[in-house]
């Protein structure tokens, strides 16, 4: 989803079930957002903001506490044995820097690359003080490898409500057999060990790449033995990007991961493009 | 014969100040009466004009009561004199004079007072315009110097003096629309051999007529003492009027201005050679053209400027800039074709017409298809309800893009619906091309180009169905783009139009679109 940025002081732009909220200072901007994933589209926003590739992962949503009947507003055919339930979401605010040539066009990175990582992490870490203290009942953290920032679930609450410590569903380890395969095989395996390893269905939301382009039917040599998901799944993107990128631009592929309370994990992929300088 | 209806004046044989100061008087009230004959002019001119080729120039003088600038427009002053007449003689800076033989004036016969006359020729009269010139060769380096006299002959007959009350012996000649408070009873030139104009000293009434340096016409007002002279010592002029009309006694031929113009023969310019001679799209290049006959800033006159430069190209556009005439046998400029040029021959002209030389240089663009089919291929065996659509490529010139890639993307001025979407769902909002990336086989074909929902191992056709909201589908826009395989220039280019992506579900159904191809089975 492409949500606008507005830099109107005190602008309130109402976009699906969130609503936008910005206010300009003079060199920052603060941002409310209510949604059923409050975290993850703030993410989105800023990963738009700055041209940087973060990646998202969901918590398991299982608590009733957690979740919400929208059945009676989204079914079209009316479906009574059929309950869509999905999370209950929240609101939170946080702030962020103005890029120093605000705002920033999507695609292109025009203040120097250090500055750009501090502001990103800084942004994220707003994000992660407002979800807390809207009242957010689990916890986040953030990791960086090679220049991608990762928003992963650190807990979440159990069907009786109670805090439960769990690592991220990527850091599960899984093996892949050395084979020659070609990526899209590769992804879908991937997903197939995750979802046997963790007893949760992960599939492929928005597919990645086109079923016969170049970069998802070239043969891969990509394998492992009980090694995260999550590094393989980044030597795949990285093998796949580089198909993509040229001298001109840099592919970087993000994921969110999405959960759908009943249906389990989907990856959803994304490119952020940045034009090389 | 003219029936005259009263006189004015008395007989006098010689200058008689008070009568014309009179006469003058009289006749601008008269002048002030008639605004068109007030405002009739005359327009004299000379110069040169290109000649029968580019080998030569055409030197020309001419006196016309005809506008220029609006060939049908004739001043009353057509009327008002029965000739007009120009005279001209060319100067060459190699010491040479060609006088104009079309130019030779024959009614220099009806002149009194001029000694010797001048010899019979061509009459360069007419009415009402009289006009002459003569082709000359173009000789680099020389220049040419046109020197001209204006003449107008009154209208006849005419009548003897002493019949309107003039000097008994003396003839006389109407200027029937006005006057001309012209003083000289004769015209001045002063050319000697082969047209020996009056020698000696001026005589009494002698007047300095109007000097135009032009190479366009030079307007003459035909109003006593605007431009002709100062009106003053009518000489031996003895006018007279009656109801308007205005006698000049002895003289029928009056002259009214003299004219001149330059021309240097520039240099012919040539090209031997241009480097660089291909230009690829959208690079600037420093361009040398060598050859001989460039007109330096520091040799540029007056008629012989710098040589230009101009580069024409057909469907593209090349910016020029810094065109610099570096000697007289190099010529250096900046181009630049538009990034998306086509390959194409620019035309590369230095010079101006009718001297100019051309060369030519190639732009290398990328080629590119220009339409793209559409074929449905089956549906993908892992996601059932994903359509295959294969593409071929073409353009008018039957080109091959094999061993191309082409790359798909959103538009940025189109976003997709994704009417299937609901806030909270796992998967995200389709509103854009996921950004495949494909060869162009032998064929020119490309592809498969999937469209459709997956399905491993998470259906979404069946989450969505089971979340109430088919029918239902994704719009999606896709520009495609192709990259140039020039050494300069590997970026992708658009090529055809926007295409329209589609996905739709419904109870019992999918259905795949593109690019206007639709393919459905039951799912």
């Amino acid at each position: 989803m492409t949500i606008p940025v507005n830099t109107a002081a005190g602008n309130i732009l109402l976009l699906s079930s969130f609503v936008l909220c910005q206010l300009v200072y003079a060199q920052s901007k603060t941002i409310e957002i209510t949604d059923p994933r409050p975290v993850s589209k703030a993410v989105e926003q800023v990963e738009a903001i700055y041209s940087w590739p973060i990646t998202y992962e969901d918590p398991l949503s299982v608590h009733e506490s957690q979740l919400q009947d929208v059945t009676e507003k989204v079914q079209r055919t009316p479906d009574s044995s059929h309950r869509v339930i999905i999370q209950r979401g929240g609101t939170l605010s946080f702030t962020y820097k103005l890029p120093s040539s605000a705002p920033l066009p999507v695609g292109e990175m025009s203040q120097d690359q250090a500055e750009a990582e501090t502001a990103v992490a800084e942004a994220l870490s707003s994000i992660l003080d407002g979800y807390t203290n809207s009242g957010g009942p689990v916890s986040f953290t953030v990791t960086e490898d090679e220049g991608v920032f990762h928003v992963v679930p650190t807990n979440f609450l159990n069907k009786e409500g109670r805090i439960e410590r769990s690592k991220p569903i990527l850091d599960t380890k899984i093996s892949i057999p050395q084979k020659r395969r070609t990526r899209i095989q590769l992804l879908m395996e991937i997903c197939e060990s995750l979802s046997k390893a963790t007893g949760i269905t992960v599939g492929a939301g928005n597919f990645p790449y086109n079923g016969g382009s170049i970069q998802s039917q070239s043969i891969t040599n990509i394998s492992g033995s009980d090694v995260a998901a999550r590094m393989l799944l980044i030597q795949l993107l990285a093998e796949m990007d580089a198909t993509m990128s040229d001298q001109h631009t840099s592919w970087t592929t993000s994921w969110q991961l999405l959960y759908g309370p009943g249906w389990g994990y989907m990856l959803n992929f994304h490119h952020v493009i940045r034009k090389k300088q | 014969m003219r029936k005259f209806l009263g006189k004015l004046g008395g007989a006098f044989s010689g200058p008689h100040p008070r009568a014309v100061t009179l006469f003058l008087l009289i006749s601008a009230s008269i002048f002030l009466a008639l605004p068109e004959t007030a405002s009739a002019q005359i327009w004299v001119s000379s110069g040169f004009k290109a000649g029968s080729d580019a080998q030569h120039i055409t030197a020309y003088c001419s006196t016309s009561a005809v506008d220029p600038n609006d060939s049908f427009s004739v001043t009353p002053a057509a009327t008002d004199y029965a000739t007009f007449s120009a005279q001209c003689r060319v100067t060459s800076s190699t010491g040479l004079t060609t006088y104009i033989p079309a130019c030779e004036w024959s009614e220099v016969q009806n002149m009194l007072f001029i000694p010797n006359g001048f010899p019979a020729g061509t009459p360069a009269t007419g009415n009402p315009t009289g006009i002459c010139s003569i082709d000359l060769p173009v000789v680099v380096g020389v220049t040419y110097k046109v020197e001209s006299y204006h003449y107008l002959s009154f209208i006849g007959p005419q009548y003897p003096c002493d019949d309107i009350g003039g000097s008994i012996g003396a003839f006389c000649w109407p200027d029937p629309e006005g006057f001309w408070a012209q003083g000289a009873i004769y015209w001045t030139p002063l050319w000697e051999t082969p047209l020996p104009g009056p020698s000696g000293p001026p005589l009494a009434g002698t007047i300095t007529l109007p000097a135009y340096t032009t190479n366009q016409s030079s307007i003459v007002h035909e109003e006593m003492g605007s431009e002709v002279g100062t009106g003053t010592n009518q000489g031996t002029a003895s006018p007279y009027s009656y109801e308007g009309e205005i006698w000049f006694m002895n003289v029928s031929v009056l002259g009214i201005a003299t004219t001149s113009a330059m021309y240097t023969a520039c240099p012919v310019p040539t090209i031997t050679s241009i480097s660089p001679s291909t230009w690829p799209e959208g690079t600037v290049n420093v361009v040398t053209i060598t050859g001989t006959g460039f007109t330096t800033t520091a040799n540029a006159t007056a008629s012989c400027s710098v040589t230009p430069l101009a580069v024409g190209v057909g469907t593209g556009s090349v910016s020029v800039t810094g065109v610099q005439v570096d000697s007289s046998t190099s010529i250096s400029f900046i181009e630049r074709p538009d990034a998306n040029d086509p390959t194409e021959t620019a035309t590369i002209t230095v010079g101006a017409s009718p001297n100019t030389a051309t060369t030519t240089a190639q732009i290398e663009g990328c080629t590119l298809p220009t339409a793209e089919s559409t074929a449905f291929k089956g549906w993908s065996t892992s996601d059932p309800a994903t359509g295959l659509w294969e593409q071929t490529l073409s353009n008018a010139n039957g080109d091959s893009f094999s061993g191309m890639n082409v790359l798909e993307g959103t538009p940025r001025t189109s976003s997709g619906v994704d009417t299937c979407w609901i806030s909270g769902s796992p998967v995200n909002y389709g509103s854009a091309v996921s950004g495949g990336k494909w060869p162009v086989g032998d064929d020119n074909t490309w592809g498969t180009d999937s469209v459709g929902w997956p399905k491993y191992p998470v259906d979404a056709v069946a989450y969505y169905r089971a979340q109430g909201r088919a029918p239902c589908g994704f719009t999606i826009y896709q520009q495609m783009q192709i990259q140039c395989t020039l050494p300069t220039d590997n970026t992708f280019h658009n090529y055809g139009p926007v295409n329209i992506l589609q996905g739709n579900i419904t109870a019992t159904t999918v259905t795949s679109k593109r690019a206007g191809g639709t393919a459905s089975r039951r799912y």
